[in-house]
């Protein structure tokens, strides 16, 4: 199917999910304690995304420069010639290479590290519901997350029926770019929705994220429509993208006649840099100023001008 | 915090922060109080004048003649500013020591150019060396030595301190003075009893010598509180300003009444503590620990007064903070391998708030609070907070709780009554005593007023990675006395069990030694050194006119301090993991890469450190730690001691964990030789907890203590995770802890950045604290070693 892109191929829907973390105690996705399934493989490639290695929905290998101490062994096991040493630490020509994954084996430091693992259902269900008794102390539950969860449909279905089976609280973490079948399927499964919105227009969209927006504005729609699950709006805001006063006039506008319980606006922090250079990516917004808090509120007052429910960060 | 007190913080000596002795430059020496401490001579002095003159009398008396003796003549302070008074050397900048118990190190570690020579002069060093002869083997410790068969000297050991907590309930309903004349009674009783024949000649004799020392010492300590008061007089003779004269005649007029009466305020109820806590604690014996349940001691005076309108809640605090300040001045020379344990010159002097009443009520009041904002206003160390952990605990006390955490304090420490009491029961104790306990030590529960605990040095401490790396054929890095006799063939073994058996073997080696060592000193402590004072402030003791140590209130509490569980369990792990599940080295080969410090085996410590860690809530390993821990336990009861009970594991680990691991070769875990062990006692290794801290929760959960012991667990968060919204998450976080039937936790709130910055300029922050273990430090004191550990811990960054 091309609407998903169709250099993005190896896909593992069939066997299992392409998950790159699965992290606990997560506090900010959702409400209370709860665990975050971090789905790998994304529909957009937002500029500002400080998950790069939730991008490509194949394993890859990040490198930690400074754990290397220039062993050599990553070289010797490398059949493509795509490892080097440069400066003193592993360097891996990504054009070049196979993720045959040799150099990560042979990597005695923590240098080379693999970031994405195709498990099973039941992995994934076994570990999410280990902290069962904090879900239940606190409010929490799971959230799927990601990279985009609906870019592996069946397997975040499977999983999210899963959880409802176990009585587990659910949370999806969406950008909303997805057939509109594919969120309408796991709705009935999904408690809360924590829905993604970059920019109003679509032309600015595409330029921030590599596609239009009709579809995720559609899918929200929609999703009100349907009424099933609560929905919080998380709004990444981005220094010089969707950081203007008109602008958040204008979103807060479009936002005020929706029952959405909350809208958050997350402001845009540098913290994804490193992830980027053991991608061996450039890093897309190199010199773009953090947002500060207080920038960050007097934006708030303008949407809660609106009367809308707003907070800074989660 | 009031201005009076603060203005006092600023110029006391914080005795627990003599562990930067070594490392403190010049400049810190001269500016911070406390750095400049000095051996104080005068106690030991008035000690060996008295045992002179008694040399012919029984030991109960010479107890309690030496004790009187010091409390008649020792000399005694005022500091400018405070309300609450009393010492126990002659200047707040020194500590006694104790020639009755051990004088060798002393002599030797004051010397030129040793560790502790600054804390004496020449001329001091004279005195000591007189003193000391006086000595000879005659003290305890030394004594010991005598008595110890050549086949456990093998085996390393190093004396523990005793603790135990008066009844401060029924010491504050009648004074000294109603337990003075209950002693008399019970001399005139004796009388009787023996007249009938209800008692025997032997029997007679030394329950009169018990009641006489007891008395001895009572009429000692209320003499002593009139010293003060007369200093406080002469003081407010002497002073001008109207407003200190009146503080000095209402010292004057507290220490009249206190501790000879019952107290009639909250500030007549604490002189009377901190009288009765410095006797016992640091005058009649070296003693660690407090075990007080201060909310629920304190409280009712507090009620009255501010029913009456003399005091209102600032005020209460003001007098508590008095307190608190105080309690900086407290301290123990600890010997330099007690020094690497500890810290500092910590006394370990926690203050227990929360829990529940006998009938299992919730026992919070306005002073649980008071103690929470007292500790976050005077910012010390000492007293360490233990909290009361239990399913009816208000929110507001855990809320104000996590706000004292939140502001980068250490405190309070979290215990469980979930395990607590159900252990305690186990123990003996009937439910309603069970209920009442309190923290002594560090990590030792207690119950107040009753006759258990410690009553002796026990022998102690075994750093278990020694007795797995012996079982591999493993020589640790330094000298060190044997850790068991147990090795296992490379070539045969043919599981991970086999191995666990062996190291089993050699702690149950070590372990029966330690007891039977421990068993010399309790017999030796209970010849030479009574404690009459303690015993008149304990239930049974005036009634059955004995001395604590001649009796005990139940199944009694010795325990042997254990570090290093998870670096066994990880090592074990690994070895399962590497060696016989993937097959992918030998036993052999292995052996040969932890002997080599995995030099030229690199790859070999990459699989090894693969391997599943404690921490991860993963059952691999953590089942491997459960199982060890609850054998280890097994063993440990096997010990029976002088009273004929089972002997018990503590987890009150201190920084042994990090001290021991610096001899320590190579381990299978992929620990690199010198390497720190596992944190606490029961805490993941360092770093290795990957997976958030409700995967660390759960893997210590497993563990139970139960069956196993107490558990020193320690974790690092940052403050902006007890903040606002977060802070309602970690109280439910907190609440699974209690569910989950977890021990003990406990938390350093900084963050790791705040931690780097700390060790690059000390300078910047002198007040910085840190968890190292059952107690709290400040961060710039520890040596960087032990400093890079701390910032290793995983930081809880969620």
């Amino acid at each position: 199917m091309t609407f998903l892109g169709s250099s993005k191929s190896d896909r593992r829907d069939a066997v299992g999910g392409m998950i790159f973390s699965i992290q606990r105690y997560s506090i900010q996705d959702g409400p209370g304690i709860r665990t975050t399934v971090f789905m790998k493989g994304c529909p957009l490639q937002c500029r500002w995304c400080s998950n790069p290695e939730s991008q490509n929905p194949y394993p890859e290998i990040m490198v930690r420069r400074q754990k290397c101490q220039a062993c050599g062994r990553c070289v010797e096991s490398c059949e493509s010639g795509a490892v080097s040493l440069v400066d003193g630490a592993a360097h891996i020509d990504r054009s070049v290479c196979v993720r045959c994954m040799s150099c990560v084996e042979a990597c005695p430091t923590g240098t080379l590290e693999i970031t994405g693992k195709s498990m099973s259902l039941e992995e994934v269900i076994d570990e999410s519901s280990r902290d069962e008794i904090f879900y239940q102390n606190s409010g929490g539950g799971v959230t799927l997350s990601g990279g985009e969860p609906l870019y592996q449909p069946e397997f975040t279905y499977q999983l999210l029926k899963s959880c409802k089976e176990r009585a587990l609280s659910t949370a999806l973490d969406t950008c909303g770019y997805a057939p509109w079948e594919h969120l309408e399927r796991v709705l009935q499964f999904t408690d809360l929705i924590l829905f993604d919105l970059k920019h109003l227009d679509p032309e600015i969209h595409l330029e921030g994220t590599g596609v239009r927006n009709e579809l995720i504005r559609d899918n929200l729609e929609r999703i009100v429509r349907a009424g099933r699950s609560r929905i919080w709006i998380r709004i990444p805001v981005i220094t010089g993208y969707n950081d203007s006063e008109p602008y958040v006039k204008d979103l807060a506008l479009a936002m005020r006649d929706m029952p959405v319980e909350k809208i958050s606006l997350l402001g845009y922090h540098e913290w994804g840099r490193s992830k980027y250079t053991s991608l061996g990516r450039e890093y897309p917004l190199d010199g773009t100023a953090a947002l500060d808090e207080e920038r960050l509120n007097s934006l708030r007052g303008i949407m809660e001008s609106e009367g809308l429910s707003v907070t800074v960060g989660f | 915090m009031s201005e009076r007190t603060q203005t006092l913080m600023i110029n006391t000596p914080i005795k627990a922060q003599q562990i930067a002795l070594r490392e403190a430059t010049e400049e810190m020496r001269a500016t911070r109080p406390g750095f400049a401490w000095t051996l104080d001579l005068e106690r030991a002095r008035l000690l060996t004048e008295s045992y002179r003159q008694t040399e012919n009398e029984p030991m109960p008396l010479r107890r309690a003649k030496a004790l009187a003796h010091i409390l008649e003549n020792m000399t005694v302070y005022m500091r400018p500013g405070e309300m609450i008074v009393g010492n126990y050397a002659s200047n707040s900048d020194s500590v006694p020591f104790y020639p009755e118990l051990a004088w060798k190190w002393i002599v030797r570690e004051t010397a030129e150019g040793q560790v502790y020579s600054s804390m004496l002069d020449d001329k001091g060093r004279k005195e000591l060396n007189e003193i000391c002869e006086y000595w000879g083997n005659f003290s305890i410790h030394h004594m010991l030595r005598k008595y110890l068969p050549q086949d456990l000297t093998e085996v390393f050991w190093v004396f523990n301190w005793e603790a135990g907590t008066p009844d401060y309930e029924g010491i504050f309903r009648v004074g000294l003075r109603g337990l003075l004349d209950q002693a008399r009674q019970r001399k005139v009783e004796l009388e009787e009893e023996y007249m009938s024949e209800a008692i025997n000649g032997e029997e007679y004799v030394r329950k009169c010598n018990a009641i006489e020392s007891m008395i001895i010492t009572l009429e000692a300590a209320i003499a002593w509180s009139k010293r003060y008061a007369k200093l406080a007089r002469d003081l407010a003779a002497k002073e001008k300003d109207p407003l200190k004269k009146k503080d000095y005649e209402t010292i004057a007029q507290n220490c009249e009444w206190v501790p000879e009466n019952p107290p009639r305020s909250l500030p007549e109820a604490l002189q009377s503590y901190w009288f009765i806590h410095l006797i016992i604690n640091f005058i009649e014996l070296p003693q660690v620990g407090s075990g007080i349940r201060f909310d629920v001691i304190f409280d009712p005076f507090f009620v009255k007064d501010v029913k009456d309108g003399r005091l209102n809640r600032d005020e209460a605090q003001e007098w508590v903070e008095f307190v608190f300040v105080k309690f900086q001045e407290t301290g123990f020379l600890h010997a330099p391998i007690w020094s690497g344990f500890g810290g500092g010159a910590l006394g370990y002097q926690t203050v227990t708030i929360g829990g529940v009443d006998a009938a299992g009520n919730d026992v919070t009041n306005e002073m649980s609070y008071i103690v929470l904002d007292a500790t976050k206003s005077v910012r010390a160390i000492v007293p360490p907070l233990a909290l009361r952990w239990h399913d009816k605990i208000p929110k507001k006390l855990v809320d104000k709780s996590i706000e004292v955490m939140a502001s980068g304090m250490p405190q309070p420490a979290i215990f469980n009554d979930k395990v607590n009491i159900v252990r305690l029961v186990n123990l003996g104790c009937t439910l309603e005593d069970a209920r009442s306990y309190s923290i002594n030590n560090c990590m030792v529960p207690h119950i107040p007023g009753k006759n258990m605990n410690h009553i002796s040095a026990w022998a102690s401490g075994v750093p278990l990675p020694f007795c797995l790396n012996t079982a591999l054929g493993i020589e640790p890095l330094a000298m060190y006395k044997k850790s068991g006799k147990t090795v296992i063939d490379p070539a045969t073994i043919s599981s991970m069990d086999e191995l666990m058996d062996a190291t089993v073997e050699n702690y149950k080696w070590i372990i029966h030694r330690l007891v039977l060592i421990g068993n010399i000193t309790d017999a030796l402590y209970k010849e030479f050194a009574p404690r009459p004072f303690l015993s008149s402030m304990l239930e049974g003791c005036i009634e059955r006119a004995q001395d604590v140590r001649d009796w005990n209130y139940l199944p009694d509490y010795r325990d042997v301090t254990l570090f290093g569980l998870n670096t066994v369990a990880d090592s074990l792990a690994a070895v399962k993991k590497v060696v016989f599940d993937d097959k992918k080295t030998s036993m052999g080969e292995l052996i040969e890469a932890l002997k080599s410090n995995w030099n030229g085996y690199e790859h070999l410590q990459k699989l090894c450190l693969e391997a599943p860690k404690f921490g991860n809530d993963d059952d691999y390993v953590d089942f491997v730690s459960r199982d060890f821990a609850r054998r280890i336990s097994e063993e440990t009861q096997r010990c029976m001691t002088n009273l004929g009970t089972p002997c018990i594991p503590d987890g009150t680990a201190s920084t042994a964990w990090w001290m021991f691991g610096r001899i320590c070769a190579a381990t299978a875990d992929g620990r690199s030789s010198g390497d720190p062990f596992n944190d606490g006692s029961v805490s993941p290794m360092t770093g290795r907890d990957k997976k958030g801290p409700t995967a660390v929760l759960k893997s210590v959960s497993k563990v139970d203590p139960l069956i196993s012991w107490n558990q020193l667990f320690n974790q690092t968060v940052s403050p902006e995770y007890l903040e606002g919204h977060n802070a309602e998450i970690f109280a439910q976080y907190l609440k699974t802890f209690g569910d989950l039937g977890i021990h003990h936790i406990q938390f350093t709130s900084v963050g790791r950045d705040t931690l780097l910055d700390a060790q690059k300029h000390p300078e910047k922050y002198p007040a910085l604290q840190v968890r190292v273990a059952g107690f709290a430090a400040y961060f710039i004191d520890l040596d960087k070693n032990l400093q890079d550990s701390i910032i290793d811990r995983t930081p809880q960054c969620f």
